[in-house]
């Protein structure tokens, strides 16, 4: 019988790119939160 | 691997503030497929996905290494909040964009004109974000740190009692209150916040 409806998306497919969580695992090796005298935050990217 | 699925997210959050960046890895991992899945229902574009995926967990990694993070064993409803918000501005961006129609009619400059801030409005904007700080700063305590917690830490009202210690409706009630103020305090110095 023919299939009217392609397969539903294989949940494995559904998840973001190896590229995408290695960036977002350097971007927060790379960064760094200092805390001023006026408790304002100031972000530096140490790459 | 095992032994990472015995590690609750409140234990990895911790261990990352506290320096040890793997616990991120850990985290990611557990709950991309989950969080990934939740941004594609909504937005049903994959690289639109994967961009409001990377927005989310850059927006959670500021966080918590600003220290802002209050919400101990809430780690994934924390993150799909984010990424509801961060799709929630995508749609408002989106709608805001001027259509592009690729004929011999079409006007570049309907769409260049629109992208963004010229320097005049970014001045404005940058006065109306000061103009809003220092009226924040005009509210009382209590409704000061209700606003601050619900509108620029996302937190729901039920964390905000639980962080407070008062009970959900007292939160609600301290954030219209703080709305009602800064309104009256916007009538009575004629401040005008439109851009």
């Amino acid at each position: 019988m023919m299939k009217l409806y392609p397969k539903e998306t294989s949940s494995i497919q559904k998840q973001p790119k190896k590229e995408t969580i290695q960036f977002l695992i350097n971007f927060s090796k790379s960064l760094r939160i200092v805390e001023t005298k006026s408790k304002d935050f100031i972000e530096l990217n140490l790459n | 691997m095992v032994r990472n699925n015995k590690i609750s997210d409140s234990i990895l959050v911790s261990d990352y503030i506290g320096g040890k960046e793997a616990s991120l890895s850990i985290l990611i991992n557990r709950h991309k497929q989950r969080l990934y899945s939740f941004i594609y229902s909504k937005i049903q574009d994959k690289d639109l996905t994967e961009d409001v995926f990377q927005d989310t967990f850059i927006k959670v990694i500021r966080t918590l290494k600003k220290g802002n993070y209050n919400e101990e064993g809430k780690f994934l409803p924390w993150v799909m909040r984010i990424a509801h918000n961060l799709v929630i501005d995508y749609f408002r961006k989106n709608n805001r964009m001027p259509s592009f129609k690729n004929t011999d009619e079409f006007d570049i400059f309907s769409v260049l004109h629109d992208g963004s801030l010229n320097a005049e409005n970014k001045i404005i904007q940058e006065q109306i974000y000061n103009d809003v700080r220092e009226l924040i700063n005009e509210l009382p305590e209590e409704q000061k740190e209700v606003l601050v917690m619900r509108l620029y830490k996302d937190m729901s009202f039920k964390e905000i009692s639980e962080n407070t210690g008062v009970s959900i409706n007292t939160a609600l009630g301290r954030m219209r209150y703080s709305l009602i103020n800064m309104r009256k305090l916007i009538e009575k110095h004629n401040i005008i916040l439109v851009n």
